[in-house]
């Protein structure tokens, strides 16, 4: 049986692979697709060491690192269900090329991070990939020349208004609150761009289109007032969720579905770690699921070392 | 012949490239950012807006999905 299975293609799951090969502990790295959140973050200007790297090269340069090691990820994998079958016994059961597959392993490491949330408003569904986008990078230069909204009042709506100053005709920047919140350096330059119009205190509650997407409908928060923006692009980048629900249903997690970790990143089940972005770790930024991936790799190897023979 | 209908950043249009490549398939790559035309045949072609789109011998998958991109050009995983 495998020491540890680790599962996520990213940060966190790069990080945790590389310290269990240099511990020479036997173990697979499993993941959907490789890159996660990473590779679609576009500029990447706070990961210590690089003054500025794009988010798929930084991805790119995970995988070599892992490569470099002799792990070769195993993708396409999709975990459904992770179950304790003993002290240092797992069973993680997987969908690949779409037939079951049941790893087994002494330690679990969680990578999986999360997805960008849903605004859960009629039309969302209906358009998604027809206009609504939850990936500004991957998709906004789809829209050059054209009126845009992008949903959304954290660092990621920043990023997404000012990416898309520079290449739509127009784009307004929606959030629910009174302002922008997050880092003051990105909502100055959002604030900034000349093809930006800034909407405080609007809920947004309808995609309208008909092929594609024509427009949006937004409550005035104050005023209770129903106000139409006609677009073609909408931008929704109004938080992230947890991808956790594969975890054993008995698992501690907080009120978001994120695992809940100690400060060496063991869930409340002995043996099953968590690292990243899926667990409750206050900041979700590339360097926090480097360290807690490094932290889980090395407290497994604990784990694992300490298993009766 | 495939074409993959991209965009500069988009992530998964370099995994499905990679994928391409990897697996010794020639491509056509079309950047619909700096063809408008192109964009419009995108839309046409897929019925909706985003990237990749790749057209396998006139079968439109959209978005890199690996399992349906092997059946489609017959390869073995």
């Amino acid at each position: 049986m495998d020491d540890a299975i680790v599962i996520g293609g990213s940060a966190a799951g790069t990080a945790a692979a590389i310290y269990l090969a240099r511990r020479k502990m036997k173990f697979r790295l499993v993941a959907m697709e490789w890159g996660g959140e990473v590779a679609v973050s576009g500029e990447i200007g706070n990961y210590p060491g690089f003054t500025k790297i794009d988010g798929v090269a930084l991805a790119r340069n995970f995988l070599e690192h892992v490569k470099f090691y002799g792990i070769e990820p195993e993708l396409g994998v999709r975990v459904a269900k992770i179950q304790k079958l003993g002290e240092g016994h797992f069973s993680v059961e997987a969908e690949k090329s779409g037939k079951t597959v049941v790893y087994e392993a002494k330690s679990v490491i969680v990578a999986t991070g999360s997805h960008p949330k849903e605004l859960n408003v009629p039309g969302e569904k209906e358009f998604r990939g027809k206009g609504v986008t939850y990936c500004t990078v991957c998709d906004g230069p789809l829209f050059k020349d054209k009126v845009v909204v992008t949903i959304g009042g954290g660092d990621s709506g920043s990023e997404s208004g000012i990416m898309m100053n520079e290449i739509a005709k127009k784009v307004y920047v929606l959030t629910k609150n009174p302002d922008m919140k997050g880092d003051p350096s990105l909502i100055s330059r959002l604030k900034a761009g000349r093809n930006v119009t800034f909407i405080p205190n609007a809920i947004t509650t309808r995609v309208i289109g008909d092929k594609l997407v024509t427009g949006v409908e937004y409550e005035d928060a104050i005023t209770k007032e129903k106000k139409n923006l006609s677009v073609e692009g909408v931008f929704v980048h109004i938080g992230m969720s947890p991808n956790a629900n594969f975890m054993p249903l008995d698992i501690e997690k907080n009120k978001q579905g994120e695992i809940v970790v100690d400060q060496n990143c063991m869930t409340s089940e002995p043996g099953l770690f968590a690292a990243g972005d899926v667990t409750g770790v206050s900041f979700k930024q590339i360097g926090i699921a480097v360290g807690q991936g490094i932290i889980a790799a090395l407290a497994a190897v604990t784990y694992v070392n300490k298993l009766a023979p | 012949m495939v074409k993959i209908y991209t965009t500069s950043a988009c992530h998964y249009c370099v995994m499905a490239k990679d994928f391409m490549r990897d697996k010794g398939v020639d491509f056509v790559e079309i950047d619909v950012m700096k063809d408008e035309k192109a964009r419009d045949e995108l839309i046409e072609k897929s019925g909706q807006l985003g990237v990749p789109v790749i057209d396998v011998n006139g079968k439109i998958v959209v978005g890199f999905q690996r399992e349906k991109l092997e059946e489609l050009l017959e390869i073995t995983a």
